[in-house]
């Protein structure tokens, strides 16, 4: 290889990379993950189907495979954080770090003691903005990357300032991942998949992937779990039957 | 043909969101997170000078910043941590301030006009913002702080309220600060006319040479107060509390009170 050819190669390489993985030459990643987990709990959402939600969360938290994921990965750690999302988004459960079972276990009795504090409307941009602002903004820790996990029953229902899609682009430029869970059931569950498509998933390696209802809400976020802690490698296993491969459809 | 031109112009504008006073600010309410987020542990964030009206900078760790001589018209606060922040010669103007902490900040020669914790009829106590050992000199506050926490705040000189009820037209009705608390704080020779601190706390202030002219002070609790030189001319003092006050006697514009002998004494 002449030098010619060999500062080409060079350049490649740095412009495939991304300023988000060189920055881990000068400053290395302390946690594989941040993941915001972001629920919706509004007026749709009553105690039973809060109650199903939460304990997904837990249960995934607590799932060996999901587990197993998080302590593969290169740092062994990830950073997990709860939004909840009506009129107004909440930061339930703060940046939180989990390197082994214990802190995986600790982290999902929070979720299940969560009050159930819900409000009226869906206002998904206004959540999308706070995530921007302030919670991807303050994450404690170096991390490979950011993975935003936006579940709820309904579109927005808000009048946003600026479309929800106007903020998930500015998310994905700065190397934001956002995977959309959206739950079909009610009015809305035959268009809310394509709603959360073409307006929530973004990023590289993003997904959408429905539960189909609220009761199958906890098969859904354990598998989303799985995906997003393991560095959005998408094994079949991790897919249910009625699953299609087409939804997860990585950018 | 130049008005239609004209017409169609201005229509442009509008429709392009030109106008919209978001897009005035110097920084995102993002930009901002980062910087304050980045700097813990380093010192404070200098955002003196700035302009950042409507930006929502609710829930942030504002700890000693500085925003000396900013723009924050239209500003949310809300559940932001201010104490001991410099926020003097601010403009606060519409500004939203639920549960937001001014302990100790400095907010002299500040302007704080309509902003507001509250739209409900029935302002809850527990959302009120504090503004306990703040400095408030020469601040001009026409807002509607029921409720919050100015204990031992210095507010010497500060103004509630326009003077000209041309600008009170303008702006709301009176000045409501019904249950304040002004134990311990300075309103020495501060304008506090037309105002309404019905059941407000004002044990031990220094309000001497204080302008309570047209005040509606119901039931407020002045004991122990110094209301040397202090003007009471029009003022309500049903079931007010002078017990201990200092300088009563000195005080002026008591024979044109209201209520005056239904106070206590």
């Amino acid at each position: 290889m002449n030098a010619t050819r060999l500062i080409l190669a060079l350049a490649i390489g740095f412009f495939a990379l991304g300023p988000a993985a060189l920055a881990q030459f000068n400053d290395p990643a302390q946690v594989d993950t941040a993941l915001v987990v972001s629920v919706d709990v509004s007026n749709s959402v009553d105690d039973t189907r809060y109650s199903l939600q939460m304990q997904g969360i837990a249960k995934a938290l607590e799932d060996k495979e999901v587990l197993d994921a998080i302590l593969s990965g290169g740092r062994g750690a990830i950073l997990f954080t709860l939004v909840t999302w009506a009129d107004k988004p909440k930061v339930a459960i703060p940046w939180t770090r989990i390197s082994n079972k214990q802190e995986a276990a600790s982290v999902a009795q929070r979720v299940r003691q969560l009050p159930h504090d819900g409000g009226e409307f869906t206002c998904m941009g206004k959540m999308m903005r706070f995530l921007a602002d302030k919670v991807v903004t303050q994450i404690p820790e170096k991390a490979l990357r950011v993975v935003i996990d936006v579940s709820g029953d309904g579109r927005d229902n808000c009048n946003p300032d600026q479309p929800v899609k106007g903020v998930r682009d500015e998310l994905v430029r700065d190397w934001v991942t956002i995977n959309g869970l959206p739950i079909l059931e009610g009015k809305e569950g035959a268009t809310l998949e394509d709603y959360y498509r073409e307006n929530v998933q973004g990023g590289g390696g993003s997904f959408v992937l429905p539960a189909e209802g609220f009761g199958d809400f906890g098969r859904a976020i354990r598998q989303k779990f799985v995906v997003e802690v393991s560095g959005g490698t998408l094994p079949d296993s991790t897919l249910s039957p009625e699953t299609s491969i087409a939804t997860l459809n990585g950018n | 043909m130049i008005g239609r031109s004209f017409c169609v112009a201005i229509g442009a504008v509008l429709a392009s969101g030109a106008l919209a006073p978001a897009s005035a600010a110097d920084m995102t309410a993002r930009e901002i997170t980062s910087l304050v987020f980045q700097a813990k542990g380093e010192g404070s964030v200098d955002l003196s000078g700035k302009d950042l009206t409507y930006l929502d900078l609710s829930g942030i760790d504002f700890k000693a910043a500085s925003f000396e001589g900013s723009n924050l018209h239209g500003v949310v606060f809300s559940d932001s941590d201010l104490s001991n922040a410099n926020l003097k010669n601010t403009r606060l103007n519409l500004a939203t301030v639920i549960r937001t902490n001014f302990t100790g900040a400095n907010l002299e020669g500040a302007s704080m006009l309509r902003a507001a914790y509250t739209s409900n009829v029935e302002p809850q106590p527990k959302l009120a913002p504090t503004f306990a050992g703040a400095n408030l000199r020469g601040a001009r506050i026409h807002s509607r702080f029921e409720y919050a926490d100015f204990s031992g705040a210095d507010l010497t000189g500060a103004e509630f309220g326009p003077e000209d009820p041309r600008n009170e037209l303008l702006l709301t009705a009176r000045v409501i600060m019904n249950g304040a608390d002004f134990s311990g704080a300075k309103l020495k020779d501060a304008l506090v006319r037309n105002t309404v601190l019905r059941f407000a706390t004002m044990k031990d202030a220094d309000l001497s040479g204080t302008d309570f002219t047209g005040t509606d002070l119901t039931k407020a609790d002045l004991s122990g107060a110094d209301v040397t030189g202090a003007n009471f001319t029009k003022a309500t003092l049903y079931g007010t509390n002078f017990e201990g006050a200092k300088g009563l006697e000195t005080a002026k514009g008591l024979d044109q009170a209201v209520d005056f002998d239904k106070a206590y004494r």
